[in-house]
């Protein structure tokens, strides 16, 4: 490539933290003109340090020394004493344009999106003339193709969706007519479908403004679908680098590799799961029969939320049952219904003979069969608890008869079966990973010795490759104990790695439920098809732009 | 997939070694004295407050004279050799007073805030907890002890149980007792909504239980700080309440009550109103550094959590 291709070229970023950390040790690359480069690593890879170092956006009260220099456009922004200025500019141009992750917290709630785009514009120095401002301001948001921009601008954030304010955000990048647009996992926050649209149209923009891009995500399947070429970070290093294809296809460093094994393509044809006839033949353990969960309305005249319309599933002994829909469908209102922690309005949830109700009477029994495994393993075990003393409180409700000694045993024996040391058995959560945490949340709910897990997006807030030891982990606990599983989630990747029947959830109701293989083969819900159209793959056997 | 270790496998925040800090098998001396060193309002607040004890403690031995000794003509005598901080209106040893003052100074702390906890914090965490009407009573209730005057108390119980001790105690705990309850209602419903707290009903812990070992032990950081600073204003409304002749009575003696005695011969005898004032002053100031550096590292646990 020529000097003059290149609009973002980083050489020997440094970052040295006060308290002695190098979360970026020495990293260099280029990006041409009108390129997508994607970042991928896992959490503390360095990956978004990099990114916040070389644009002048360390996190507030982060006492660091930052190295090396960023050159935008031929011209250099960093000098030899460290930092980047805040929000640099080259030209009459912002160097930079960011999104982030959470577009929520990028807003601020009490200003109206008006409001929000007037303070960028008069950032950028680009009020200009008062009377064609406002039409400006609903070009900014037709250019991200947000419909009914006129309401837009006088809404405040909490209006919006979730897809619609990541737009609102972009809108807000693109006012500074960014040299290169940062994207830090900017769809990590948003369902499937919807982040499929708002990189759809990043991509779109790409093209219309000939822009250039970095985006960082953890996600490699979704950074080689969308991105020409691709670094992968560890321990602060570019550890590989090249095209998208060429990565996914023949990943030469070791970590690169496992990263890729970790991931799992849904669409992946050597995934097949081969169903046990005599598990299928079981009769279910858990029952749920038309069950309704309602909300009451928020305001007066208005009619209450049906969350959860007349579902019917069922789990047997040594299966795991899925449960997937995006936010809003109605799956996590199932799962307490199905833990008793949520009153059933209509139909009834029957385990072994009994129905489940949300009776404290019968909270021993129904925690001694249904156990849960939580979405945030950073906030499902008390901070002032040991890990230890955490499964031992289970044990103590449910094996009463066990003495201090034996519970203590139990408790370590319960640690080997998740595969932690017994060691950790005086340690906080706090100085566990997420991945551990996770481990002992598990082995909390199995020290209750249910027939029924309950997983509710239990990999979500994992690293990936720590979410495929987990899966790993439930799918092996679930053969071995003969557990019956439900996990409830948004992710495919997941689905397809543990599960063996799959129920679709929209707006409540169920709209398709079949065999793993056969949802991913041929699925026939429309709805199911859109969902699995989002999902970032290298294998998929069909799309809709077939299909319609 | 592989099955890769989970206790080593790629975690990079977490590679094996454990904060030292935040390691409860590492000697707990060490790491408070490294705490404490990080953080020098603790530090500071310590040096004042542990001398001031041990006087409290050491008082009828360090007195150099009776403190309620009269001197027949050395009335409203200036510090000389004899009597180092000078002697009062009726001719006592000003420091022997002092000194003996000094247990007021630690005693009513620690007596008004162990009362103002036992009312304020089950009652707090009964309304956080429970929510409801029981919570809406408490408040109001709350809300109206609020809103008496610490003045207003001091002379309605002076009345009725007259000036004394007890009048001083009776008075800061109906005055701090309902701040308590309100810090810590607020704290527990705040750590309620925690996934934690949810996750213990969900193994099917009692509700005593969950009170006690889950939200119990998160909450009570934010009532600790606040326990600290009303413990350095009860010095100071003591010092009020006994000024103004509802508290401590002669020949009894509190640091307040010298200073009201000293006030009307300000120009004449000054050292009894510096003296005093020095002491209040160098003893809540060390109590408000303290709780302000025990506030800092509370809540640095905290985001460490």
């Amino acid at each position: 490539m020529t000097e003059t291709d290149v609009t973002l070229r980083v050489a020997d970023l440094r970052v040295d933290l006060a308290s002695g950390a190098q979360p970026v040790k020495g990293v260099s690359f280029d990006v041409r003109q009108g390129e997508m480069l994607g970042i991928v690593g896992e959490s503390g890879s360095g990956k978004s340090m990099t990114l916040r170092a070389m644009s002048g956006l360390l996190p507030h009260g982060v006492r660091a020394t930052v190295t090396g220099s960023v050159t935008v456009a031929g011209t250099e922004l960093a000098t030899a004493s460290g930092l980047p200025p805040h929000h640099p500019r080259v030209g009459d141009r912002a160097a930079f344009g960011y999104v982030f992750q959470e577009p929520l917290a990028a807003l601020n709630p009490g200003f109206t999106i008006r409001r929000h785009l007037l303070e960028a514009l008069r950032a950028h120095g680009r009020l200009g003339d008062r009377s064609d401002r406002h039409d400006r301001l609903v070009a900014a948001l037709a250019d991200v193709r947000l419909p009914e921009p006129e309401r837009v601008l006088r809404s405040h954030p909490h209006e919006l969706s979730g897809g619609m304010r990541q737009r609102v955000v972009i809108a807000l990048a693109l006012i500074g007519r960014p040299h290169v647009l940062l994207a830090d996992e900017p769809t990590t926050a948003l369902d499937v479908t919807v982040a499929a649209e708002v990189l759809d149209l990043v991509q779109t923009l790409q093209r219309e403004h000939s822009l250039t891009s970095v985006l960082v995500s953890h996600d490699l399947s979704l950074v080689a679908q969308r991105c020409d070429r691709v670094l992968v970070m560890y321990g602060g290093e570019i550890v590989e680098s090249g095209a998208a294809a060429d990565l996914m296809t023949s990943p030469q460093h070791p970590y690169t590799q496992r990263l890729l094994e970790a991931t799992v393509d849904p669409f992946d044809p050597e995934l097949r799961r081969t169903p046990d006839p005599e598990v299928e033949s079981r009769a279910p353990l858990m029952t749920a029969g038309g069950v309704t969960v309602t909300y009451p309305a928020r305001r007066r005249r208005q009619d209450p939320v049906v969350a959860v319309d007349g579902v019917d599933v069922a789990v047997r002994a040594g299966e795991v049952v899925a449960v997937v829909g995006e936010s809003g469908s109605g799956k996590s209102s199932l799962a307490k219904a199905l833990a008793g922690m949520q009153p059933v309005d209509d139909g009834d949830v029957r385990l072994g003979g009994r129905t489940v109700t949300t009776d404290r009477r019968d909270r021993t029994w129904l925690t001694g069969e249904v156990q849960m495994v939580f979405q945030d393993p950073y906030s499902a075990l008390n901070p002032r608890m040991p890990v230890g003393t955490a499964i031992q409180r289970s044990l103590a409700i449910h094996q009463p008869a066990l003495d201090a000694a034996s519970r203590r045993e139990e408790a370590r024996r319960l640690l080997d079966d998740v595969g932690l040391p017994r060691s950790f058995e005086d340690r906080y959560p706090v100085e566990l990973s997420g991945g551990q945490r996770q481990r002992v949340v598990v082995a909390r709910a199995l020290a209750a010795q249910p027939r029924v897990l309950l997983a509710d997006e239990p990999t979500s807030a994992l690293d990936v490759s720590v979410q495929a030891q987990l899966l790993a982990l439930l799918r092996d606990l679930v053969d071995r104990r003969d557990l019956g599983m439900l996990l409830i989630t948004h992710d495919f990747a997941a689905v397809r790695a543990i599960a063996d029947r799959v129920v679709v959830m929209s707006r409540g109701r169920i709209v398709e439920a079949a065999p793993i293989d056969d949802l991913i083969t041929t699925p026939t819900d429309p709805y199911t098809r859109r969902l699995l159209d989002a999902v970032p793959s290298a294998r998929r056997t069909h799309t809709t732009q077939e299909s319609t | 997939m592989t099955a890769l270790d989970p206790t080593t496998a790629a975690d990079p925040l977490s590679p094996g070694g454990v904060d030292p800090v935040l390691d409860p098998a590492s000697a707990r001396p060490q790491r408070v004295w490294r705490q404490l060193h990080r953080n020098p309002k603790t530090l500071v607040g310590l040096l004042v407050l542990v001398p001031t004890v041990l006087v409290a403690i050491l008082a009828p031995w360090l007195t150099p004279y009776p403190y309620d000794q009269v001197y027949v003509g050395e009335v409203l005598g200036a510090p000389d050799a004899d009597h180092l901080l000078g002697t009062d209106l009726n001719g006592r040893d000003l420091l022997s007073r002092l000194i003996m003052g000094t247990r007021v100074v630690v005693g009513i702390p620690l007596v008004v805030g162990l009362l103002t906890l036992l009312i304020g914090v089950p009652v707090g965490l009964l309304a956080g907890y429970l929510r409801g009407p029981f919570d809406a009573v408490a408040m109001r209730v709350v809300d109206i002890f609020l809103s008496f005057p610490w003045l207003l108390v001091a002379l309605g119980l002076a009345s009725v149980l007259g000036a004394g001790l007890s009048t001083v105690v009776v008075t800061l705990v109906v005055v701090y007792w309902p701040q308590v309850a309100r810090v810590t209602r607020n704290s527990v419903i705040a750590v309620t909504e925690a996934e934690y707290v949810k996750a213990a009903a969900a193994i099917g812990e009692s509700r005593t239980s969950i009170v006690l070992r889950y939200v119990l032990r998160n909450a009570y950081f934010p009532v600790l700080v606040l326990l600290s600073s009303m413990m350095a204003f009860s010095i100071l409304n003591e010092a009020g309440i006994s000024f103004l002749g509802f508290g401590i009575q002669s020949p009894d003696t509190s640091w307040g009550l010298e200073l009201a005695a000293g006030s009307t011969y300000l120009s004449a005898a000054p050292h009894l109103v510096v003296f005093p004032g020095i002491a209040i002053v160098v003893v809540v100031l060390g109590m408000n550094l303290f709780a302000d550096g025990l506030g800092d590292l509370l809540s640095r646990q905290g985001r460490n959590r």
